[in-house]
């Protein structure tokens, strides 16, 4: 019976349980391949891929600064990584955005260009217009070069006149008072600064300046002077002309202000006049496009005729005897010297600076015409360059000239000789020696040293004794003749050598001489 | 009276505090983070000195390495004066600072100058750490301050003293 009961209940759970075991085998062969699908990351993504987009587009949706938040730190990186791995996709990719704003940009400052160049010729039609190509004809700039001009129209915003070595400003002058300049000292401070790191920085055999500094639109252009420069400060195009006025105001204030700044000691009152001379020299420049619209125009145009008439009349009619000295062969297209003429008027008007000729040059540069090298002095470089102004019919800018080292070179090639036992001065010597003196009387020197020397001959004392004679006469006579008494010291050698040239006389007279030195 | 320009250099080695004695005399303030001035940095103030004549110093602080550039000598030319530095923590700065001294002298011989140790703050000065600053500054004849820029002491007695020089 029991048995019966026993089998009669396994058949009742093969019924009950037969349909869950076999679903749960089939569930777990289901979790095995399900396992293994996760294991297996290609299998996995090949599941997941239809949802992630969808999952993505949800969240997003749902929370855009949630997923913000927690892409941001990896955006920056991936996007520089993509950027080197696939550069030219990148560039692809954005040119279409990129490359159409450009063009859009162009095209826009292209055709603001073109409306203010219609603008101009419409304002300039009849009379206007024709003045334009004369002037175009007088400037040697195409008249589209001038509308291009005023078309971007220049601007003169500042100039500052620093002291070369100090970098203290001396001057400030602003066409536009409105403008505001910082700080103008420490700027022109650091102007002298970065001068004198490129100058360091970029030496090179030939002296070299920084002549531009270009910030944005604006441009710092440096005009270099012996003792102060310019820094003038633009935007626009500049006409060419305005470089050749900074130079020549350059020019000017150093003629103004040579003696001020010479002995440059901190006191910038002197030069409180200087922004009028600039605002005098660049009056044309301050307003908004250059060349300006000349109210005489006009006029000058028919002073021109007339001055070009008489020119022809003069050239053709004068008698030749009576004709000028200064010789006028520069056309109106660039500037020309004749070196011969100037060498000719020299020695018919200034013979006694026939001498320095030697030692300085004419240099044509952008139809200007510079004196450079070395002369003793100040006033003799006026008068060659007045001479060489004459002979060319233009200005001519002294510029560059080292005074100094053409005295020192002047000054060692003089010996004065003596008789035996004497210390007299041989009149022989003194047209030399008042020659001497009138340089030294205008040169910038701090002291000259006489030597006085003696032959060998004699005692020793006497020898020396006599050579500081020698010396001690000549100083007499220089002072006598107008030389700073105090800017010259005497010495004597005795029979000890001689640095002089004196291959030209023989045996002991040769010995017996005073030379000099200049610092 | 007009007021008279002048430019003066602040000379020492690199971190002994020029820059903060600038900071102090120009501004009144003081930074404890250390910055190194790169080639030359420009401050203005004015001054006067016991006969009340003004003086408008633009103040020209001069990067402190020790190798000498040529830039670095164009920046002493034309200098009026300066206010030599060494550090009183660092005695090394003053060996490099006589080197300093005799290139600034090349190039201005006629420069009025005035001797500043600096960083008083940092050591024990009634220890007498300062006695060979102060001999140094007694061989080369020159006027001496022991300074503070962090605690603002002898900084504008130092600037003023050398306008009374000029």
């Amino acid at each position: 019976m029991q048995a019966d009961n026993t089998q009669a209940f396994q058949l009742l759970k093969e019924i009950l349980l037969t349909e869950d075991r076999d679903k749960i085998q089939v569930l777990e062969a289901e979790l095995e391949t399900l396992k293994l699908s996760l294991r297996d990351k290609e299998a996995l993504i090949a599941t997941l891929e239809p949802a992630i987009a969808d999952l993505l587009s949800k969240k997003i949706s749902d929370s855009k600064s949630e997923m913000a938040n927690a892409l941001a730190p990896v955006m920056g990186a991936a996007i520089k990584r993509q950027i080197s791995e696939a550069k030219e996709t990148i560039i692809d990719a954005l040119y279409p955005v990129i490359g159409s704003t450009i063009r859009k940009a162009v095209a826009e400052a292209m055709k603001n260009l073109a409306k203010t160049v219609n603008e101009k010729i419409d304002q300039a039609m009849s009379f206007r217009l024709f003045r334009k190509k004369v002037q175009a004809k007088i400037s040697g700039l195409s008249a589209a070069e001038i509308l291009l001009n005023e078309s971007l129209p220049f601007q003169l915003h500042d100039i500052f006149y620093i002291h070369k070595e100090t970098g203290i400003l001396l001057a400030h002058f602003q066409p536009d008072t409105q403008s505001i300049q910082a700080n103008e000292e420490l700027l022109s401070g650091m102007l002298t600064a970065i001068r004198a790191f490129s100058k360091s920085a970029f030496e090179t055999e030939t002296e070299r300046d920084l002549n531009v500094i270009e910030y944005d639109d604006l441009h710092i252009y440096l005009e270099d002077g012996r003792y102060a420069y310019l820094a003038v400060v633009i935007s626009g195009i500049a006409p060419p002309e305005f470089y050749k006025h900074i130079h020549l105001l350059e020019n000017r204030c150093h003629q103004e202000f040579t003696t001020e700044l010479r002995g440059f000691s901190g006191d910038v009152t002197p030069f409180s006049k200087a922004p009028g001379i600039m605002s005098e020299a660049l009056g044309f420049t301050t307003d908004a496009s250059v060349p300006t619209t000349n109210p005489h125009f006009g006029r000058y145009v028919v002073y021109l005729l007339f001055l070009a008439l008489i020119s022809f009349a003069v050239y053709f009619l004068w008698p030749n005897e009576s004709t000028p000295p200064a010789v006028t062969d520069t056309s109106t297209e660039s500037v020309r010297f004749n070196e011969h003429k100037f060498r000719t008027y020299i020695k018919k008007f200034y013979p006694q600076l026939t001498a320095q000729l030697n030692s300085v040059q004419i240099v044509l540069h952008d139809n200007l015409i510079f004196l450079e090298g070395s002369v003793p002095s100040e006033s003799d470089a006026l008068s060659i360059a007045k001479a060489a102004a004459q002979v060319s019919g233009n200005t001519v800018i002294v510029d560059h000239l080292d005074y100094h080292s053409a005295i020192q070179n002047y000054v060692r090639k003089i010996s004065v000789y003596f008789k035996k036992n004497s210390a007299v001065i041989d009149s022989a010597y003194s047209d030399l020696l008042k020659q001497l003196a009138g340089h030294l009387t205008k040169a910038d020197f701090s002291l000259l040293t006489v030597y006085g020397f003696s032959d060998f001959t004699g005692a020793p004392d006497a020898n020396m004794k006599i050579s500081k004679k020698r010396a001690e006469n000549v100083r007499r006579f220089l002072v006598a003749n107008g030389v700073q008494a105090d800017k010259i010291v005497t010495t004597g050698f005795g029979s000890y050598g001689t640095e002089t040239d004196i291959s030209s006389m023989d045996g002991l007279a040769s010995k017996r001489c005073v030379t000099f030195e200049v610092k | 009276m007009a007021v008279i320009k002048k430019k003066i250099c602040l000379l020492g080695s690199f971190g002994v505090g020029k820059t903060s004695l600038i900071r102090r005399f120009v501004l009144n303030s003081f930074e404890e983070s250390y910055l190194t001035t790169i080639g030359v940095n420009i401050s203005r103030k004015r001054v006067s000195d016991s006969n009340e004549t003004e003086y408008d110093f633009l103040i020209w602080d001069i990067e402190g390495h020790e190798k000498f550039s040529q830039a670095i000598q164009n920046y002493y030319a034309g200098s009026a004066g300066a206010i030599l530095t060494a550090d009183l923590t660092r005695p090394d700065s003053l060996t490099h600072l006589s080197s300093i001294l005799t290139r600034f002298k090349t190039i201005n011989p006629e420069a009025s100058l005035v001797f500043c140790a600096t960083k008083s703050d940092l050591v024990d000065v009634s220890a007498g750490v300062q006695k060979t600053y102060t001999d140094w500054a007694k061989d080369n004849k020159l006027p001496y301050f022991i300074t503070s820029a962090k605690e603002n002491n002898n900084v504008e007695e130092s600037f003023i003293a050398l306008a009374g020089l000029l």
